[in-house]
């Protein structure tokens, strides 16, 4: 019979980079030298130019009145709905902490603000590497990108991110504007951007994305902010509408995601349809419209009809799927094959579910390393 | 004419094979520039190793010859028949050799020691694809492979990625 203990460890690491990151996690526990390739930082640092598709959600829940946070942290698979809501996440950070921004296996949190000394972390969770960024002015409504790209990074020797600090300065009343702050960890320095950005809004906290280079926000006065990393160059996006009588408000959330390397715009109107837009060159395209009258009744299992259509909330949307949450359920719900599963029931996300809400960022697995603070 | 050349298997049997068949081998290639290459060449792998070798070179040879010899008219459907039969003959490869582990793994270490790519690359995937969505006590059995792990640290590797982690 063949056996593995033969082959060298190029091959066994030329064969193990070919898999995705979730089956690396299981495949660790096959032998103590897998394991240790596995681990391997050069190893690690070869993987992580690969595009990991979703694996899934964090999912957090902030108090509507008051800005205290609650500190709990679920994470939701994609492969595995029924598993609920996992925990603990961030159990390795050294104090509690709330997540800000998502990108290609990197998370950005701060702390909660209960601390005495608030600052900024960014970490990878699966390989609990952490580094603490100075946080010199912390700012409770700074709304915090994080921009990192491996598969653009050619210095290959750093995974290095960048974090944009957007504040909205108001000065003068009459004309609030956006400034940027951009950390790089390179430098390890904060420096202020000559870039500001007119915006009478606020930006939605976690409803930020990176996509090839750009960071996104969406703020509430129906615009998205669009910050090129690189060039330091800003610029507002209009949110598409469809075809609604305008005096019946933004009442639904709407979100921004990315699949297929596009910006998405999803909002779920008040008649209770799904309708997903792409950014191209040329401005928005409408992609679809979907009845979620329709999608449940194809779904029958999956909720009982006194439900009401109109407080079903996107929550966010990467490579195909989106999250959904309405005053009964959290769904996942993929645009491409049409199908929706129920994830957990929301009277049990939290003891404090009443009076809170809820928000998600999309997660994909990476081994990256980041240099251990 | 050809130019051939005779190589000895690690069990004393000779191939002959084509310069251009087995020049896609870069440590053959290199031997015969350096002009080591005189007489029969020996190399270190079985004879049934050797035979699998030689039948994906000159699979690979058959295709880069008939696309230098193509013009483009019709082109584009005669790649697409050629293509299906790629497939089909690289299907009946893989078969075979996750038949055989043994064959599949002296093959693996032989492709790495003519430095082979193309090979070396087609069948690393093909072992990846094998290991894919599988438990580590399957992979385990499917290739021999010991658990040296005491049942407290295989537990503790599980733990680690509690919230990740897809049984």
């Amino acid at each position: 019979m063949g056996n593995f203990g033969f082959l060298n460890n190029d091959i066994c690491f030329n064969v193990l980079s070919r898999l995705p990151t979730k089956d690396l996690l299981r495949l660790k526990c096959v032998c103590k030298l897998w394991c240790q390739l596995i681990s391997d930082r050069i190893f690690r640092q070869v993987l992580s130019p690969r595009r990991e598709p979703i694996s899934g959600f964090f999912f957090l829940q902030k108090y509507h009145w008051y800005s205290d946070d609650i500190r709990t942290i679920g994470y939701i698979s994609v492969e595995r709905q029924s598993a609920g809501l996992c925990q603990p996440v961030f159990n390795f950070l050294p104090e509690d902490v709330k997540v800000l921004a998502s990108c290609n296996g990197l998370i950005c949190c701060r702390s909660s603000f209960l601390s005495q000394d608030p600052a900024l972390y960014v970490c990878n969770p699966l390989s609990k590497e952490w580094i603490r960024v100075n946080w010199t002015k912390p700012d409770i409504v700074a709304s915090i990108g994080l921009a990192c790209d491996p598969c653009q990074d050619t210095t290959n020797s750093l995974n290095n991110f960048k974090l944009v600090s957007v504040q909205l300065v108001e000065t003068c009343p009459e004309d609030p504007y956006f400034s940027f702050n951009i950390y790089s960890s390179i430098t390890g320095l904060w420096v202020k951007s000559e870039e500001i950005s007119s915006c009478g809004g606020n930006l939605y906290a976690n409803k930020v994305i990176f996509v090839k280079g750009y960071l996104y926000w969406l703020s509430n006065i129906a615009e998205i902010l669009e910050f090129d990393v690189e060039n330091e160059i800003s610029s507002l996006i209009a949110i598409p509408f469809p075809n609604l009588d305008m005096e019946s408000d933004l009442l639904y959330a709407p979100c921004i995601g990315e699949s297929n390397g596009q910006l998405h715009f999803i909002l779920v109107s008040d008649d209770g349809l799904l309708h997903i837009w792409t950014l191209e060159d040329f401005g928005w395209n409408f992609k679809c419209s979907r009845s979620l009258e329709v999608i449940f009744e194809e779904h029958p299992s999956l909720r009982c009809k006194s439900d009401i259509m109109w407080l079903t909330e996107a929550l966010a949307f990467k490579d195909g799927y989106l999250l959904m949450k309405d005053c009964s359920n959290i769904y996942l719900y993929n645009v491409e094959t049409n199908k929706m599963d129920k994830v957990l029931p929301t009277s049990e996300l939290h003891e404090y579910s009443f009076g809170s809400c809820s928000t998600a960022l999309t997660y994909s697995m990476s081994l990256v390393p980041l240099n251990s603070a | 004419m050809a130019i051939m050349y005779a190589l000895k298997s690690s069990d004393n049997e000779i191939f002959e094979v084509e310069q251009k068949v087995i020049e896609q081998s870069e440590t053959i290639k290199k031997m015969i520039e350096d002009g080591a290459a005189t007489g029969e060449i020996p190399l270190q792998v079985s004879s049934k190793t050797l035979a699998k070798v030689l039948e994906w070179c000159k699979q690979r040879q058959h295709k880069t010859v008939e696309n230098e010899n193509d013009d483009n008219k019709g082109k584009r459907k005669k790649e697409r028949d050629e293509d299906d039969d790629i497939k089909e003959w690289e299907n009946k490869f893989s078969d075979e050799l996750k038949a055989d582990k043994d064959v599949l793994f002296d093959l693996l270490l032989a492709s790495n020691y003519l430095d082979l790519p193309a090979l070396l690359s087609f069948l690393c995937q093909l072992v990846a694809d094998m290991v894919a969505g599988k438990m580590p006590e399957e992979i385990r059995r499917m290739f021999n492979i010991e658990n040296d792990f005491t049942p407290e640290e295989e537990k503790a590797i599980t733990a680690e990625h509690g919230w990740a982690f897809q049984p």
